[in-house]
């Protein structure tokens, strides 16, 4: 029947449309050499064998990296008049604003990672970190450990004299990762705003970066450091016998470096391919043994592990998920007063 | 466009088909008024669900927002923007506004719609649409007001979502209305399909009882039909009806013709064989032979001509006949074969009401009038007084026309009169074959017309056949 016929055309026609714009045709880049310029707040070192590895795996493809602090890389990102075709950051929220101010593409046929570290199919997690304690094996020889954060809150308040000017942590004002750890710090009760305060009355030293904070430790000028980057410190401490570190037991925040591909892409196909690459068993498994990052997903092929194992504790793990909740701590108004009453808390004058 | 365009036959068409697409077309806008309907309903509903998440997040950051000394304090709760994203991949916007619309804190460029312009409700949501960051955004505006020392001032939240879960549950809706009724549908149809199955199902014996009769049996239809088919019965069995009648009256015309052929051709073999005999009967039955060969010419012409006229009276080619130039033409005919002789012959034409018309047979009604003339001829007195008269009358309360041939002959006794259309009467030793009025009296009929033999005074005889007007006539001559 004439209709049948009209049905089954109709049919054909509605696949093949569907098929070329499920494929993406025409593809666009083909075999010519493309340049990818990626944005990043990570390590040059901690990025460079990755990159290598996707390079290899792609031929005609190369990635030009350029490395930011994170919230320089936030205002560069604003700024710039060329936006790169990558951006790389640990910082989650800055990561969600960019996304949510509708900067990013979204990338397809990506490898199914965990819900909480992907958002809207345009920001992929990739790395999966714990917000650790590093310590000086030295000083606690003789000591026991904390265990939960109102441990560390009564140790630090009842020996002053040993954790007096000895104990360091992030400068919320200075660092976006910092201010990240600390606001989810405070979200999560009051045990996080009662250890600020203990950490201010036992004179806290404020650092910059997580590197920083583990060569005092390493070096007896602290005995312990709060809320450093996992994986960086983990690094160091496998290869320092003086250095230990711990994730306390009542929770431990685990955050991830997350990519987005740029809406402003000219390359996108190209630059999906790194998201893919990342996301990948070899991208994983280059994460894991080529890198001091620690991948988001456990890989079948590598020597069993579980981070949990390279850390002094057993403990909940509590990752931040990539949400526009995490918004709430950029808010103007909010920043301020968190940062004021954060600052009053460290420096003593506590109201 | 269509198979049938190329198709050089034309198909009859089917009452199931056309009856299967009327119910299709009809499920089909039944359907599509649903979809609308179904479209806007879930589109309502996905917005009510999702309006309230946006009013309760925005009640959420409301309730943060306090007067201090210092001036307003905003302390924005995680949860307000949490609740909005719970599992969904929308993207959020917020600000937090002053009665005048400036920003307090968050993203200061959000569209307004033009809310600040005119008076805002104090405590009621407003809810509105605009595009926003290349996509359609969901927007709420919910204020409160706060008790300071000094006045009463107005805080608003305004507070974004992408359309994105909405759209999702609205599509959700959609389909999951869609398919009990697409299946609803294709029950109706199929319904359909075996009703007018179960509806076709008398025409079909109607074929059956059709198809299986002998071709002699016309006996009318037993099936009892439905009330749509009824007339359409009705019909066949009046056409059969009628062909019966018309194969019984073949049937004994063709047996009075050959006896009559028959008899006629004996007689004629008669005279014929006496005709050997020498002297003055031989001659006396040469002539009789002639006489009786005359009389059988006559008879096979009147006899064809009879079967012409119910021939054409069967086929019904009826057309606008002039009588006064029928009757005249006629005229012009017999005086040009040259019968008349001595005869006088008078023309009587309606002087009024233009021309006299009337729907028939023009060739039937020749023969007639033909046949009229011919007999008062034939049975009148060799000075005869033949009259042609056309004249308006009235036939059963209708207009009509009458013709009449009268002549001046021995005219019919009255007990002849109603036996002379019956074929084959001949009254009188100088009567004809007995067919020519009956061959008049089946015109008239033929025509709804009436046939009438009267005595004209004070000797003679005056046959009359009164004709229905012709409709158009009628409606002309009345406007």
């Amino acid at each position: 029947m004439r209709a049948g016929w009209i049905l089954t055309a109709l049919g054909v026609l509605v696949a093949t449309a569907f098929v070329l714009l499920h494929e993406g045709w025409p593809r666009s880049t083909g075999t010519r050499p493309v340049k990818l310029e990626l944005w990043s707040a990570t390590d040059t070192s901690a990025m460079a064998a990755i990159v290598a590895g996707f390079e290899a795996s792609h031929p005609g493809v190369t990635v030009h990296y350029t490395e930011f602090n994170t919230s320089e890389l936030q205002k560069a990102v604003f700024a710039a008049k060329t936006k790169p075709d990558l951006i790389i950051s640990p910082a989650m929220d800055l990561q969600v604003q960019l996304v949510n101010r509708g900067l990013a593409s979204p990338v397809a046929d990506v490898p199914q990672t965990p819900d909480w570290s992907r958002w809207r199919g345009e920001l992929f997690g990739f790395t999966k970190e714990p917000v650790a304690l590093v310590y000086n094996r030295a000083a606690f020889a003789h000591r026991r450990l904390p265990e939960t954060r109102s441990d560390l809150a009564g140790m630090i308040r009842d020996d002053p004299a040993f954790f007096d000017g000895r104990v360091g942590t992030y400068d919320v004002a200075l660092s976006g990762v910092g201010y990240m750890f600390a606001t989810q710090d405070a979200q999560r009760g009051f045990q996080a705003s009662r250890l600020v305060e203990s950490l201010g009355r036992a004179k806290v030293k404020t650092y910059c970066c997580t590197l920083d904070m583990v060569r005092d430790v390493a070096d007896s000028r602290l005995v312990l450091a709060y809320n450093v980057i996992g994986s960086y410190a983990l690094k160091k401490v496998e290869a320092d016998p003086r250095l230990g570190i711990l994730l306390l037991s009542d929770y431990a925040l685990v955050f991830t470096r997350s990519v987005l591909v740029t809406k402003a892409s000219a390359a996108k196909t190209a630059a999906g391919s790194f998201v893919r690459f990342l996301l990948s068993p070899a991208g994983q498994r280059l994460i894991d043994e080529r890198s001091a990052l620690l991948p988001l997903v456990r890989n079948a092929h590598a020597t069993p592990w579980a981070f949990e194992s390279r850390f002094d504790a057993n403990t909940a793990l509590l990752p931040i998920r990539l949400r526009p909740s995490l918004l709430t701590w950029l808010d103007a108004r909010k920043q301020e007063k968190f940062l004021r009453d954060w600052q009053a808390s460290i420096s003593g004058r506590a109201q | 466009m269509t198979a049938t365009d190329h198709a050089p036959q034309i198909r009859p068409y089917s009452l199931r088909r056309r009856l299967m697409i009327a119910s299709m077309a009809v499920f089909a806008s039944l359907i599509a008024i649903l979809s609308v309907g179904l479209w806007t309903y879930a589109g309502s509903a996905a917005d009510q669900t999702y309006d309230l998440l946006l009013r309760g997040a925005a009640i959420a950051i409301l309730e943060r927002v306090t007067v201090t000394p210092e001036g307003i304090d905003i302390d924005l709760p995680p949860s307000a923007l949490e609740i909005l994203t719970l599992d969904q991949d929308d993207r959020v916007f917020y600000r937090i506004v002053d009665e005048h619309g400036t920003t307090l804190t968050g993203t200061p460029d959000l569209p307004t719609d033009g809310l600040f312009t005119r008076p805002l409700p104090r405590q009621e949501p407003v809810f509105f649409d605009s595009v926003y960051s290349g996509e359609r955004v969901r927007f709420v505006v919910n204020g409160r007001t706060l008790l300071s020392a000094d006045k009463p001032q107005w805080i608003g939240v305004q507070i974004g979502q992408t359309r994105i879960a909405r759209n999702a549950m609205q599509w959700d809706l959609i389909l999951k209305g869609l398919i009990p009724l697409g299946a609803l549908a294709l029950t109706g149809v199929l319904l359909a399909r075996a009703g007018i199955g179960l509806a076709m199902r008398p025409l079909s014996g109607i074929e059956r009882d059709i198809r299986s009769r002998q071709p002699n049996d016309l006996q009318p239809l037993s099936t009892a039909p439905p009330r749509e088919i009824e007339s359409l019965i009705t019909a066949i069995n009046g056409f059969m009806r009628r062909l019966d009648i018309s194969r019984g009256q073949a049937e004994s015309f063709i047996a009075d013709v050959a006896h009559q052929m028959r008899t006629s051709l004996a007689t004629l073999y008669g005279h014929l064989e006496r005709a050997d005999n020498s002297g003055k009967d031989g001659a006396l039955a040469v002539v009789k032979a002639r006489d009786q060969a005359q009389r059988t010419v006559r008879l096979t012409n009147q006899l064809l001509s009879h079967a012409m006229v119910i021939h054409r009276a069967d086929k019904q080619m009826f057309q606008p006949v002039d009588l006064a130039a029928l009757v005249c033409r006629l005229l012009e005919e017999i005086i040009r074969d040259d019968k008349a002789g001595a005869i006088e012959f008078a023309v009587e034409l309606p002087q009024e009401g233009g021309v006299p018309t009337v729907d028939g047979d023009p060739i039937a009604l020749r023969e007639a009038l033909r046949n009229l003339v011919d007999n008062a001829v034939r049975h009148g007195p060799l000075d005869n007084q033949i009259t042609l008269r056309v004249e308006a009358t009235d036939l059963r309360s209708h207009p009509a026309y009458a013709i009449s041939v009268e002549d001046a002959g021995p005219g019919i006794c009255d007990a002849d009169k109603p036996r002379v259309t019956e074929r084959f009467y001949s009254s009188g030793p100088g009567g004809g074959s007995g067919v020519g009025l009956a061959i008049v009296a089946a015109v008239a009929e033929s025509h709804k017309g009436a046939f009438r033999l009267s005595d004209r005074m004070p000797c003679g005889l005056c046959v009359t056949i009164t004709l229905p007007r012709r409709q158009a006539e009628i409606v002309g001559g009345g406007a």
